[in-house]
C-alpha cells in the first residue's frame, strides 16, 4: 500500500492524492463495524490510492468519446476532391468552397473549425476507413461490438472492462481495483465497462451525486459483497460500494479544479467540463468516457449533422484548452468513435442510411498529428458502402499498447498491430 | 407444477412479476385461487381505461394557416400536454385496483418498451395517445394483429422515418427495425430483406386525420422478401414475417425475459413458441403459459429479477399505497433512474437487467426510499424536485396492523416487501434502527423510517 501510494505520488498533485486516500480511510473508520457486521471486509478497501498499471504510464489519461446513432463519416472528414462524392450526394454533399481543407484531398465539415485549430496546433489526427469485417448495420449489434471489441461472436464483457479485469490481476490485486478506474460521464455506465471487477463509476454532477449517496450512507443498508460469486445482490452491493467510496473524492476533485474556461452551454459540454475538472483534480481514473447522441440522420441530415459537429468540436476545443491551462494536456489522449458510417449515396429523405466504415479523431498533444490511412474509395464499394482497411481494434490496441502502457493482446484476446498515432 | 408446491411465497413471486406486487390481503387472496386460479384471475378481462384527456374533442388547428409565433406556441402547449399524457398514464399504473388491472398495465408497458416510440421526436400528443391506446386494447390481444396494426401507426411511422419512404426513394429505418427489433431478431433476415421490405413500405405514412396511405408514393414493383416473390405492400410483408418460425421464438423469449427476469432454457423456449405459434399469436396465452410454467417459480427466476425504475417507483407507490399531490415527482424520479415513459434510450427500448444499475441510479434509488419516509424529497439533493418537496405521504398502518414489536413489525415489512430475505445482520440492524426511532418517534413515523431503510436494501431493487 505504501508503496504505491508513492508510486501514485510522484504522478499527480500530492494534496490530491492524500486527500483520495484520507477520505477511504475515514470510510474505513466509520463504516467498519457494519462490515464487519456483514461478515467481510472487501479486500479493496484494505488498499487504497491505487493506480492502474502500477507504474510505467500510470499518469495517462484516455478519454473516449461516443458518437452514438452512426456518425455520417462522409459528412465529417469530406473528400472534396472526388467527384464520385458529389455524384451520389447532390443534395446533402458539403460544397468544395465550404470544406475546411486538411490536406489536397480531404478537409473537414465546415461546422469542426475548432477542430482544424487543433489539427493546426499539431493535437489532432485523422484515422480514415475504420471499421471490421462483415459489418453489421444494425446500431444495436455494431455498437455492442465496438463496446466489446468482438466482432465474431457474443462477449458478456466490455473492452474496457477486461482493461481494469487485466490490470486488477496483473498487480494481484483483483478484489482491490479502485472504483474510480474508469468513469462514464453520462446518463448511465457505458457497457464497455463491463467486466468482472465492476469497476466503473457513473454520475453526471458531483455534487448531487455526493449529496444522494449521503443518503445511502445514513441509512441502515450498507453491506459489503459476500462472495464476489456474480449474483445480482452481490452486484448491487458493490455498486453501492463503489458510490459510497467514490463520490466525496469526486467531489473533493472538481471542487479543486478552479477552470477558467467557458464551455458551450449543453449537456455534452458540461460532461467535458466534469471530466476536465476530475483530471485537474487528481482522480486516479484512467478511463473517462463520455456520448453525443443524434447521429442518426435518416432525415433532414444537414442542419441537424452541423449542430451535432459544431457541439462536438467546440466542446472538445474547450476541453483541450481547459487541460492546457491546467497542465494536464500532456497526460490526456481524446479517441472519439460511432458505431458505424453512413451510405455513400443519400437517401430519399435529405438524409443518409446506415453504413460502414468511416474516420475517427484522436486528439491531444501527445497524437502523431494528420491523417492516418488513405480516404476509403468511393468506386470500389461493398453494397453502397464504403471498405474499411483499418480494424477499429488496431486502434484499441495502439491506446491500450502505446498510451496507457497496458498488454492489448491480453485485453483483446488477439495481437492487433498498433498504428502510427502517437507522436 | 404440481399444486401441493404451491406457497403464499410463490404467490408474492407471482404478483411481483404479473403486476406490481402486492400488500398481504392482495398476496394472500391470490394464493388461496391455487397457481391455475391465480394466473386465470390475472388474466381476467378487466375494463379500465386510460386517461382520456379533455383535449381529445378538441378541434385540430390547420397547422398550415398558423403564424409563426401561433406554432410556437403550439409546440409548447403539445409538450405540456405530453408530459401530462405520460404523468398520468403513470397514475394509472399506481391506481390499479385488481391484479388483472395490474398486469394488463405490466403488458401495456411491455408494448410500449418492445415498440419503443420517443417523444422527443414524435411531438405529437394526439398520435402518442392513439398508440398508448392500441397497445393497452391489445394488451393481451393478438400479436399478429398488433404486427399489422404498428405498421400503420402514425407515432411509429413517424418516429422510423416512414413518413418519408417513398417510392424511388426508399428509407430503411422501419424496415429493418420491424424485422430486427419487432418480429424477427438479427440473423433471421438479409440486408436484401430490408431493402425490398422498405420498398413495400414505401407509401404507409400520415396525413391530418392519422394513418394515411399514398398510392402514389408506393413502389408497386415486385419485391422479393424472405424468398417470397410479389407485388408486396405493408401488409403482405407483415404477413410474410408471421409466417416465420423464427417469429414466435423471438416474441417468447422476450416475454419470457421481461416476466421471468432470465433467459429462458431452449426446452421452455421451444415448449413455449409452438403453443405460441399454434394459437396464432394469442398473447393471453402465451403469458398464462409463461406464468404457469414451473421454471417461473425456479430458485434461478425467484428474486433474481433487477425491478425497473417502473416496477420500483409504480410498486412502492401502489404497495404502501402513497399519496402524492403531482405526479411529477414520479416522472422525475424515473428519469433521474433511467426510465421515462416514451423516451427510451434509443428504438431498441430500455436493455433492462444491470443496465438499470451504475453508482448515480442506484443512489437515486436511495432518494426515492428517503423521500417515501420522510413524506418529502429530501434537501439540497435535487433543486428541480425540492420545488414540490410537500405532499408524498403513507399510512404505514395497513402494512403492520397493530404490531407493536420492532422484530415482529421488520419481519412482517421484509416478509411482504423483499422478494429476497435480509441477511440476519441486516434483519438486526433493521430491528435495532426502529428501536431507536420509536424512543423519539410516534409508531406510524417510525415505521415510516423502517421502510424507508429497508427500500435502501440491495433486497428491495430485486423481485
Amino acid at each position: 500500500m505504501k508503496r504505491q501510494d508513492v508510486a501514485f505520488h510522484t504522478h499527480t498533485d500530492a494534496a490530491a492524492v492524500s486527500r483520495h486516500c484520507i477520505s477511504r480511510r475515514d470510510f474505513i473508520g466509520q463504516g467498519i463495524g457494519l462490515l464487519a457486521a456483514a461478515g467481510t471486509v472487501p479486500a479493496f478497501l484494505g488498499s487504497t490510492c491505487l493506480a492502474l498499471g502500477g507504474g510505467g504510464n500510470s499518469e495517462r489519461v484516455l478519454l473516449v468519446i461516443q458518437l452514438s446513432g452512426g456518425n455520417d463519416g462522409l459528412n465529417t472528414v469530406v473528400p472534396f476532391s472526388d467527384d464520385a462524392y458529389y455524384r451520389a450526394r447532390p443534395r446533402i454533399a458539403i460544397p468544395p468552397q465550404d470544406v475546411l481543407r486538411l490536406t489536397d484531398d480531404i478537409g473537414l465539415h465546415p461546422d469542426l473549425q475548432p477542430l482544424q485549430r487543433l489539427y493546426d496546433r499539431g493535437e489532432l489526427t485523422v484515422v480514415q476507413g475504420v471499421g471490421y469485417p462483415n459489418p453489421d448495420r444494425s446500431h444495436f449489434r455494431s455498437m455492442e461490438i465496438w463496446h466489446t471489441a468482438v466482432a465474431d461472436g457474443f462477449s458478456s464483457s466490455g473492452w474496457l472492462g477486461r482493461l481494469f479485469d487485466h490490470t486488477c490481476d496483473n498487480q494481484h490485486l483483483s478484489e482491490s481495483c479502485s472504483p474510480t478506474l474508469g468513469i462514464t460521464v453520462d446518463k448511465t455506465l457505458s457497457p464497455a465497462f463491463t467486466g468482472d471487477s465492476s469497476v466503473g463509476i457513473a454520475l453526471n454532477d458531483a455534487e448531487r451525486f455526493y449529496r444522494m449517496t449521503r443518503l445511502q450512507a445514513r441509512s441502515t443498508a450498507k453491506s459489503a459483497p459476500e462472495d464476489g460469486g456474480g449474483s445480482q445482490l452481490d452486484f448491487l452491493r458493490r455498486t453501492a460500494l463503489n458510490a459510497e467510496l467514490a463520490s466525496a473524492d469526486i467531489r473533493d476533485a472538481v471542487r479543486s479544479a478552479k477552470s477558467t474556461i467557458d464551455y458551450p452551454q449543453n449537456a455534452f459540454g458540461r460532461s467535458l467540463q466534469l471530466i476536465a475538472g476530475m483530471i485537474a483534480g487528481g482522480l486516479d481514473t484512467r478511463v473517462y468516457y463520455t456520448s453525443l447522441s443524434g447521429f442518426d440522420t435518416h432525415a433532414n441530415q444537414p442542419g441537424q449533422h452541423g449542430r451535432l459537429l459544431k457541439t462536438l468540436a467546440s466542446g472538445i476545443e474547450a476541453f483541450t484548452q481547459d487541460l492546457r491551462t491546467s497542465g494536464q494536456l500532456n497526460r490526456v489522449l481524446g479517441v472519439t468513435f460511432s458505431e458505424f458510417g453512413r451510405r455513400l449515396a443519400e437517401n430519399g429523405s435529405n438524409g443518409t442510411d446506415h453504413g460502414k466504415a468511416a474516420p475517427l479523431f484522436m486528439f491531444g498533444s501527445a497524437v502523431r498529428p494528420g491523417v492516418v490511412g488513405r480516404h476509403p474509395s468511393l468506386t470500389e464499394l461493398s453494397r453502397g458502402d464504403l471498405q474499411f482497411h483499418t480494424d477499429f481494434r488496431r486502434v484499441y490496441a495502439t491506446v491500450i499498447d502505446d498510451w496507457l502502457g497496458v498488454d492489448a493482446a491480453a485485453v483483446l484476446a488477439n495481437r492487433y498491430a498498433t498504428l502510427p498515432l502517437l507522436g | 407444477m404440481p399444486s401441493t408446491d404451491w406457497t403464499w411465497t410463490h404467490a408474492r413471486h407471482l404478483l411481483n412479476r404479473a403486476g406490481f406486487g402486492g400488500r398481504r390481503d392482495e398476496i394472500t387472496s391470490l394464493y388461496k385461487l391455487g397457481l391455475d386460479g391465480a394466473v386465470d384471475s390475472l388474466l381476467r378481462r378487466t375494463d379500465r381505461r386510460l386517461p382520456q384527456p379533455d383535449w381529445l374533442t378538441e378541434e385540430k388547428p390547420d397547422h398550415r394557416k398558423l403564424s409563426k409565433d401561433e406554432r410556437q406556441e403550439r409546440r409548447k402547449l403539445n409538450s405540456q400536454r405530453l408530459r401530462t399524457l405520460i404523468g398520468d398514464w403513470i397514475m394509472t399504473m399506481i391506481e390499479t385496483p385488481t391484479p388483472a388491472d395490474m398486469l394488463r398495465a405490466r403488458m401495456t408497458f411491455f408494448w410500449h418498451s418492445h415498440f419503443a416510440t420517443s417523444i422527443q421526436k414524435v411531438k405529437a400528443p394526439r398520435a402518442i395517445l392513439a398508440q398508448l391506446q392500441l397497445f393497452d386494447a391489445m394488451a393481451v390481444g393478438s400479436y399478429g394483429k398488433l404486427l399489422h396494426a404498428i405498421v400503420r401507426d402514425p407515432a411509429m411511422l413517424i418516429y422510423l422515418d416512414n413518413t418519408r419512404n417513398r417510392r424511388g426513394k426508399p428509407n430503411e429505418n422501419l424496415a429493418r427495425e420491424l424485422m430486427e427489433l419487432f418480429s424477427l431478431g438479427p440473423g433471421n433476415y438479409s440486408e436484401s430483406d430490408i431493402r425490398d421490405g422498405a420498398r413495400a413500405l414505401t407509401g404507409w405514412g400520415t396525413g391530418p386525420q392519422g394513418f394515411r396511405f399514398a398510392a402514389r408514393l408506393h413502389d408497386s414493383d415486385k419485391k422479393t422478401i424472405l424468398g417470397q416473390t410479389g407485388r408486396f405492400d405493408a401488409d403482405d410483408f407483415v404477413g410474410i414475417i408471421l409466417q416465420q418460425p423464427a417469429c414466435a421464438a423471438f416474441m417468447i423469449r422476450k416475454l419470457w425475459q421481461y416476466f421471468a427476469g432470465a433467459e429462458p432454457t431452449p426446452e421452455v423456449l421451444g415448449d413455449l413458441a409452438a403453443g405460441f405459434r399454434a394459437s396464432d399469436y394469442d398473447i393471453r396465452l402465451a403469458v398464462r403459459d409463461i406464468l404457469r410454467h414451473p421454471s417461473f417459480y425456479s430458485d434461478e427466476v425467484r428474486g433474481t429479477q433487477i425491478k425497473s425504475p417502473l416496477q420500483l417507483v409504480v410498486g412502492t407507490a401502489r404497495t404502501l399505497q402513497v399519496q402524492v399531490n403531482t405526479p411529477k415527482i414520479y416522472q422525475r424520479m424515473l428519469a433521474l433512474m433511467g426510465q421515462t415513459p416514451y423516451q427510451p434510450p434509443n428504438v431498441k427500448g430500455w436493455p433492462g437487467g444491470r443496465a438499470w444499475i451504475d453508482t448515480t441510479r442506484l443512489v437515486t434509488r436511495y432518494t426515492f426510499a428517503q423521500m417515501v419516509a420522510d413524506g418529502k424529497i429530501p434537501g439540497d439533493v435535487d433543486p428541480q424536485m425540492r420545488r414540490r418537496q410537500r405532499g408524498v405521504q403513507f399510512d404505514p398502518h395497513p402494512l403492520v396492523n397493530d404490531l407493536v414489536a420492532p422484530e415482529e413489525i421488520v419481519a412482517e415489512l421484509t416478509n411482504q416487501l423483499l422478494a429476497v430475505p435480509p441477511t440476519n445482520s441486516e434483519h438486526s440492524r433493521l430491528t435495532k434502527a426502529l428501536r431507536e426511532d420509536l424512543t423519539h418517534l410516534a409508531m406510524p413515523a417510525a415505521v415510516q423510517q423502517a421502510v424507508g431503510n429497508l427500500m435502501r436494501l440491495p433486497q428491495y431493487q430485486l423481485c
